[in-house]
């Protein structure tokens, strides 16, 4: 318990006392987010508002008690998990649309609201909010901050950070701030660019000002079949030889199909060995032929069967299987570990192979779907929790792919972030002055280390503990998707 | 290593340095900035931007890094990628590019010269920003040289990658105050057909309603530009070209073929040699009109609108400068005005007997956190210091 009485009533005079947590049951569901890892809260305070975010910050600050940011817990890499307990800042009340403005096309909300609200709101407007993460129904702007969040329609149109301007923070050290702003260019260091990304290491998004643009006039969605994984990735570098950039571009594999038509019956066929999702969008005229030549590069790498869509009712379908294929895969397998890796795009299918090769090394099935027109790869390791040591080695197994994927000239993260998952692989990529080098942006923000800890860079040891991966789709919803 | 004998070294925001450099290897510059003379070190490529900012810190010494920070550069057209020796000159790199079918669609003015250090460091786009963003939207991933000599890098060279903080962002943008780049991965884009039209726009308000009517109509220009024409505005736009004929209808104008200087000439403009005084603004679309109001009473010689990004540009030449008074004055104004919507008018090019009367940056909203970025990572000042907002 590092939580004690003194800080504890501090918080409940901060937010009062119906908004603070700390009974051992009531503390179960935050010590986890979608990930593996695990660890429990000493106590979850909700505040309402900037002034109480940053009182409840000092409070902890003046009692030296680690702090962890929380939005909806749907993150793939164990950055809401209170690796050092203490106290979890959740914004679950901070849910307020501050400002629509069509004009402007921005946006200004709170960081609780959840992502899927931005385009609702913005619908009536004839404008979306571009990020679409598969967990939207679920997952908070402020996580979305956080984590630089990216989605199926990211390939076209830039991630969180090309797409959110300015935002209010409290920093790690207390105080409220804004980092970018209301309209284009402030003079300056980009501040908005750092903390964004930063997985809640550096303070807390309290207000956030997003970009919101025009509905595209046109959108049509291909379904292509192929034979085997190899013909779909042919196809998407001919697509973009083509010179065409799609607002989206995913692939499934066999494995995924076959548990997608069991649960879901999109009708593909038994044999079906890959299917790419490609959407195209702009004006009629422009999409008219940009449509023919991604069906011309589908035909000529053997698709064996190609569905287009217009309507959003029938691009819906399509999309179905991709949409519901990582809840289907409950049926094969009662667990499964999802990783997030990046490869350059023409080292895909190696990779792929790579994949498959040590996935069947540990006798782990893997299922894979992904983004496959950034080269990010979702492979997914299905295993039962319940036999002896599994975990262990589906963690492991999960590390060699990691390793594999920076081998091939990649990234260890496209999207889910490093979090306290992956931060012991950093030297990979990153030399000890590389790693030195970026911890200086903590001192920045004042962070001393007890701010989110044990996230992002390596650390030593006293980071909590390992236990099973849950609440990943129970956090984002039934019909989430990856 | 012996400083550079040239004749006439330029001046940096109106002061004269002390001493050229010019090293020829990575290792040398190293040594070079590692040595701790007491100097300001102000690193220099093509030089298109040395009179942005204030003056640097005496006293100092130009670092001509085309030599240290040249080389080949990795394209790899199957991964839209391409990895960059800072030293390259933009319109090289659109070269190579453009023989395998790509481009990198980032046009600040003089282009073709600047290199992409220079670019990046600082930070501003041109036209083609309407559609694509700025320079710093293009980064994957960076090599720096920190102030205390050491190489350090952040990102990689995947198209999408969240693996550690996103230092590329703080550096874009930062003036070389925190580090020199030496080395940037960069995404890179087919190329697409286009069409560079011109019109007649009317009055800047029906200019604005033209381009909202094309952005909302989803035609995706490249750009759109308008330029103040005497009497009234003329637009001039580039087009995928197979959104032409219905863009010529949205658009309701007269679209004519743009002439071949039209471009160039946008993109360049304040940027000419007789050009002495150059404001740049950014504000939301709701104070441009405001704002070239107050602009215009100060007749500048040409001025630009860039709608869609919220940007624009004026500049006066040698013969038609106005009293330094009333441009402190008029931007004194404007920041103010634009400082609660987060806009920011600053000074790009500023005759020297303004400096005294007006901050080429205006003020940042959180000075205290700026200065804790430059004493983070270089703490003694030594790279273009005092030349950043606030004198960082
Ligand atoms: C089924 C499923 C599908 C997914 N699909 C995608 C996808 O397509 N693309 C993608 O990018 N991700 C995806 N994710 C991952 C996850 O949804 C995103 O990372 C999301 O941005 C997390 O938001 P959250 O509100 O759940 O944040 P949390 O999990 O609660 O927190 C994530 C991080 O953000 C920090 N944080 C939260 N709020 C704030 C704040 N206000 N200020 C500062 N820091 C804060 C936390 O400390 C933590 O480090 C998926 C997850 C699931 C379970």
């Amino acid at each position: 318990m590092t939580v004690s009485a003194g800080l504890l009533q501090a918080l409940r005079d901060v937010v009062g006392k119906e908004h603070v947590l700390h009974k051992p049951e009531d503390l179960l569901v935050y010590e986890l987010d979608g990930t593996i890892d695990r660890s429990l809260p000493d106590a979850v305070v909700f505040p309402g508002n900037t002034e109480e975010v940053q009182a409840v910050v000092r409070a902890c600050n003046g009692f030296d008690v680690p702090v962890t940011p929380r939005g909806a817990g749907t993150g793939l890499s164990g950055g809401a998990v209170p690796t050092r307990q203490g106290v979890v800042l959740a914004t679950a009340r901070m849910r307020r649309i501050l400002d629509v403005d069509p004009v402007e096309r921005t946006a200004t909300v709170e960081p609780g609201v959840p992502n899927i609200q931005l385009s609702e709101i913005a619908a009536e407007h004839g404008l979306f909010y571009a990020p679409d993460p598969s967990s939207q129904k679920a997952c908070t702007i402020g996580g979305n901050v956080a984590e630089n969040a990216g989605g199926p329609h990211c390939l076209a149109l830039g991630v969180t950070t090309n797409h959110v301007i300015g935002m209010e923070v409290v920093t790690a050290s207390g105080e409220v701030e804004w980092l970018g702003s209301h309209g284009p260019d402030p003079v300056g260091y980009d501040l908005r660019g750092v903390f964004i990304g930063s997985e809640g290491t550096l303070g807390i998004a309290t207000k956030v000002v997003v970009r919101l643009v025009p509905v595209p006039d046109t959108v049509v969605t291909l379904l292509a079949i192929f034979d085997d994984v190899e013909s779909a990735s042919e196809t998407v570098s001919a697509v973009i030889g083509a010179g065409l950039v799609p607002a989206a571009l995913e692939m499934m594999d066999r494995v995924t199909l076959q548990a997608a038509e069991a649960g879901l019956r999109c009708g593909y066929p038994p044999d079906a060995g890959a299917v790419l999702l490609i959407e195209l969008d702009g004006i009629e005229e422009v999409v008219r032929g940009q449509v023919t030549q991604a069906r011309a590069a589908c035909n000529e790498h053997g698709a064996t069967e190609i569905r287009t869509a217009t309507e959003p009712a029938e691009r819906e379908l399509l999309w179905k299987g991709r949409k519901g294929a990582i809840g289907a895969l409950g049926r094969i397998a009662p667990n499964y570990y999802l990783l997030d890796g990046v490869v350059p795009r023409s080292r895909l299918v190696e990779t792929m192979g790579e994949v498959a090769r040590i996935s069947e090394g540990y006798g782990f099935p893997v299922a894979n779907v992904f983004h496959a027109g950034d080269g990010n790869l979702h492979p997914c390791l299905l295993f039962d929790e319940r036999e002896p040591g599994t975990t262990a080695r589906v963690l492991e197994a999960g590390a060699a792919i990691m390793r594999v994927c920076v081998e091939a000239g990649g990234a260890l993260t496209g999207e889910h972030g490093v979090g306290f998952e992956k931060n012991r692989f950093m030297p990979w990529l990153y030399s000890e002055t590389d790693l030195e080098n970026m911890r200086r942006v903590r001192g920045v923000f004042g962070n001393e280390g007890a701010f989110n800890p044990c996230k992002v860079l390596p650390e030593g040891t006293g980071c909590g503990e390992m236990a099973h991966q849950q609440g990943a789709l129970a956090a984002a919803g039934p019909d989430a998707y990856v | 290593m012996s400083e550079a004998a040239t004749q006439a070294p330029p001046q940096v925001a109106g002061r004269a340095p002390e001493a050229t450099f010019a090293p020829r290897s990575l290792d040398d510059l190293r040594e070079l900035v590692a040595a701790r003379d007491g100097r300001t070190l102000v690193p220099v490529a093509a030089g298109t931007q040395l009179g942005l900012g204030n003056a640097p810190r005496e006293p100092f010494a130009l670092v001509d890094v085309r030599g240290a920070l040249a080389g080949e550069v990795e394209h790899e057209p199957a991964d839209l990628t391409a990895v960059v020796p800072a030293g390259v000159a933009l319109g090289e790199l659109e070269a190579q590019l453009a023989a395998a079918g790509q481009r990198l669609p980032l046009d600040p003015p003089h282009a073709g010269r600047a290199t992409i250090g220079g670019v990046l460091a600082v930070g501003t786009g041109g036209p083609l920003r309407t559609r694509h963003g700025l320079p710093r939207d293009f980064v994957l991933g960076m090599t720096v040289l920190r102030a205390d000599g050491e190489l350090v890098k952040a990102g990689g060279r995947v198209v999408k990658n969240v693996t550690g903080y996103d230092l590329m962002r703080l550096w874009c943008g930062s003036l070389g105050t925190i580090g020199i780049v030496t080395s940037v991965a960069l995404r890179v884009l087919p190329r697409i057909e286009t069409v560079d039209l011109r019109f007649e726009a009317g009055t800047l308000a029906e200019g604005q309603a033209l381009a909202e009517r094309v952005l909302r109509a989803d035609v995706r220009p490249e750009y759109l530009e308008l330029t103040a024409s005497g009497t009234g505005w003329s637009g001039l736009v580039r087009f995928p070209a197979g959104a032409v004929p219905l863009a010529t209808e949205i658009a309701g104008a007269d679209l004519a073929p743009a002439g071949d200087g039209d471009y160039v000439a946008v993109r360049d403009l304040g940027f000419g040699e007789a050009d002495a005084l150059t404001l740049r603004a950014s504000c939301p679309t709701s104070a441009i009109g405001a704002t070239v109001a107050a602009i215009e009473a100060l007749a500048p010689s040409r001025m630009l609108v860039r709608p869609l990004a919220r940007e624009l540009r004026a500049t006066w030449e040698e013969g038609a400068m106005p009293e330094a008074e009333a441009v402190a004055g008029t931007v004194g104004r404007l920041r103010a005005a634009l400082a609660e919507s987060g806009g920011a008018v600053v000074a790009e090019r500023l005759p020297h007997g303004m400096r005294g009367a007006l901050d080429p940056w205006g003020r940042a909203a959180n000075p205290a956190r700026m200065t804790a970025v430059k004493a983070a990572f270089d703490p003694d000042g030594r790279l273009n210091g005092g030349r950043f907002v606030g004198g960082l």
